[in-house]
């Protein structure tokens, strides 16, 4: 029961520095790129191009502190996936078209 | 008071620590470099010696002023020598000692996909206009190996690469502003009684834990706010350099990069591609100057010579604002176009975020004021940086790994001082001899070297500690005899010509040596004041 028990623990804190660490910093990279087929060029007509790039620290912020933070692993591992499916899908439809 | 539950304070508490001792090392030398590097232009400046004062971009109010000389005529002059295809643009400024830059280049995209500026560079004396040296190249070879900025573009380049190739060391860079950022922000919910914390240092010697902690907590507190700011902006410049630009072009441009600075940088007019010599540059420049008071830090030409040339004059940051938007002109024509944002064609959201980037990053906007502020708080944060690694030691003084990374804390911490003093020797021995960019990495790499040697002779780290920084103290005091002897100029001679910065830079140097110098010999007092306490007793507990 106890190794049961700690072994679930440690795949928990696996799980938790995987979707902390390096989905995190990926997980933002394509939102950020998202972001820039999503976001309207304003009249400067960089704002799609400026605006996701400056957004990239914070996104990666709140996905780390969310990820850290979360009592729910599930939810988070669920929240995470469907924002990098929505992502990859936007890419890809920018890339298709 | 923030109020969190037990677990969330515990997963910060940890988030922090992990945070700060995993890349904390890194960290320091990067976050002590920039705190130098915030005076890189007045470190280049006090390396080379005595300056021109005069920017070789001003030109008279008055055109018709005898012995005008002219910018035009001078680059009319050179033209010539130069490849044709290096005639596509012309850029001029002054450099570190207030020579004329005149550089005609072509853009390319290189093997690796990545737009360059390939041409012919002329350093010119502005008042005779005799040539100094004229050198082919990429616009980065060229800037990279311009002897009289070695020192300074050194220590900037360990600050933004840690001396990495690209894009490595900028992608490096930028994970440690991550980590600084989440350092910063649990570190702001941790501190649970902030506005407590700004004035709470109990008394007490030596590294107690309680003592580090008030240090550690007091500097962090009134530095949180900077401490984001800089982690912020600080990633920003490094992951947009590295991979972020590159993935914009990617994304929207089908990876042509050169079509994508086109619009971000770019006003593309409609070709024409007859010869056209215009008004010329003196009267351009003397536009502008009547507009803003100021005189230009840059100027490049597009389609120099032709009837579709366009100047844009990128100016000094004024007075009452925090950024300075480029000049654009109709150079065949001399008209005035608009004033463009710095990025984009128009002001916008975007533009706005860009152009706040660096004065938040470099703390510019004031001149030297701002950037004292930056360079205390940037000290500030070398301190939390330090307190904060020694604290998580402290605090583990059992375990088996302590003793080499308190080791390893105070070889970088005074090792990384000295080896940029060592950069500083290498630069004011070498310079004039033509090889001060390649001798001054050397040298920061040779004092690096031996103090790692020294780490590895000196196993306790207190002593070590004392080594390195009387090490440090005695580089800073003797580098500005150093400069001396080299030819630099005396302090009454930088006072009579306005170069109060040469002074300022030497007094900081010797009162760093001193201050450094006697640290150790306090340090060292205590040391003796307790070992004879200790006798003492146990000299008394013989006796009963």
């Amino acid at each position: 029961m106890t190794a049961e028990v700690t072994s679930s623990r440690n795949k928990s804190v696996w799980l938790r520095v995987v979707l902390a660490g390096p989905w995190a910093f990926f997980g933002s990279v394509l939102v950020m790129c998202a972001l820039a087929v999503v976001f309207p060029p304003g009249a400067g007509r960089v704002d799609n191009l400026v605006i996701p790039l400056v957004l990239f620290p914070l996104i990666w912020a709140v996905s780390f502190f969310h990820s850290v933070l979360t009592t729910d692993l599930r939810h988070a591992m669920v929240l995470n996936l469907l924002i990098g499916l929505c992502s990859a899908g936007i890419l890809l439809w920018n890339f298709l078209e | 008071m923030l109020k969190l539950n037990q677990q969330t304070l515990k997963t910060l508490v940890s988030v922090h620590g992990w945070s700060g001792i995993s890349l904390g090392l890194l960290l320091y030398a990067v976050i002590v470099t920039g705190t130098v590097a915030v005076f890189s232009e007045e470190i280049a400046h006090w390396s080379v010696g005595l300056v021109r004062q005069e920017n070789p971009l001003r030109v008279s109010p008055d055109a018709n002023a005898e012995h005008q000389r002219s910018l035009q005529g001078l680059v009319d002059a050179l033209a010539p020598q130069v490849k044709q295809e290096y005639l596509q643009e012309v850029a001029l400024n002054g450099n570190t000692i207030g020579n004329l830059i005149v550089f005609f280049h072509k853009h390319q995209t290189n093997e690796d996909g990545v737009v360059e500026e390939v041409g012919t560079q002329f350093e010119v004396d502005p008042n005779s206009g005799a040539v100094i040296s004229s050198r082919d190249g990429t616009g980065i070879a060229l800037f990279e190996t311009d002897d009289h900025r070695a020192l300074s573009r050194f220590l900037v380049s360990v600050h933004t690469e840690l001396h990495i190739p690209s894009p490595w060391g900028l992608l490096l860079t930028g994970i440690l502003g991550l980590s600084m950022m989440v350092a910063a922000i649990s570190g702001l919910f941790i501190h649970r009684h902030l506005l407590k914390d700004l004035f709470v240092l109990r008394s007490g010697s030596g590294n107690t834990p309680l003592r580090i902690k008030d240090a550690h907590t007091v500097a962090a507190s009134w530095g949180l706010p900077f401490a984001v700011v800089l982690a912020f902006t600080g990633s920003f410049f490094s992951f947009a350099g590295s991979f972020g630009l590159p993935l914009m072009a990617i994304v929207g441009f089908g990876g042509d990069q050169a079509a994508m600075f086109d619009v971000m940088l770019g006003s593309p007019v409609p070709e024409d591609k007859r010869s056209e010599a215009g008004p010329g540059i003196d009267s351009i420049i003397r536009d502008a100057q009547a507009r803003t008071g100021d005189s230009p830090e840059f100027l490049v030409v597009e389609h120099f010579g032709r009837a579709d040339a366009m100047a844009t004059l990128f100016m000094p940051v004024p007075d009452e604002s925090l950024v300075s938007n480029p000049l654009v002109y109709a150079a065949s024509t001399g008209e005035f176009q608009r004033a463009k944002p710095q990025v984009g064609q128009t002001e916008s959201a975007g533009a706005m975020l860009f152009a706040m980037m660096s004065p938040l990053h470099f703390g510019h906007f004031l001149g030297v004021v701002s950037k004292s502020v930056w360079t205390a708080l940037g000290f500030a944060m070398c301190f939390v940086t330090v307190t904060g690694m020694r604290l998580w030691l402290v605090r583990r003084e059992e375990a088996m790994y302590t003793k080499p990374l308190q080791r390893a804390l105070e070889l970088v911490v005074f090792g990384l001082p000295l080896a940029m003093a060592g950069a500083g020797y290498g630069f004011l021995l070498s310079y004039g001899s033509g090889n001060a960019s390649s001798v001054t990495p050397w040298a920061f790499l040779s004092c690096a070297g031996a103090a790692i040697v020294i780490g590895f002779l000196i196993r306790d780290a207190r002593r070590l500690a004392g080594i390195l920084a009387s090490a440090v103290g005695v580089a800073c005091l003797l580098l500005v005899p150093l400069r001396l002897v080299m030819g630099g100029p005396g302090w009454i001679e930088s006072v009579l010509q306005q170069q109060t910065m040469i002074v300022s830079i030497d007094l900081l140097l010797l009162l760093c040596g001193v201050a450094l110098i006697a640290r150790v010999v306090r340090q060292d007092i205590r040391v003796k004041e307790v070992s004879s306490r200790i006798e003492v007793r146990k000299g008394q507990r013989g006796i009963a």
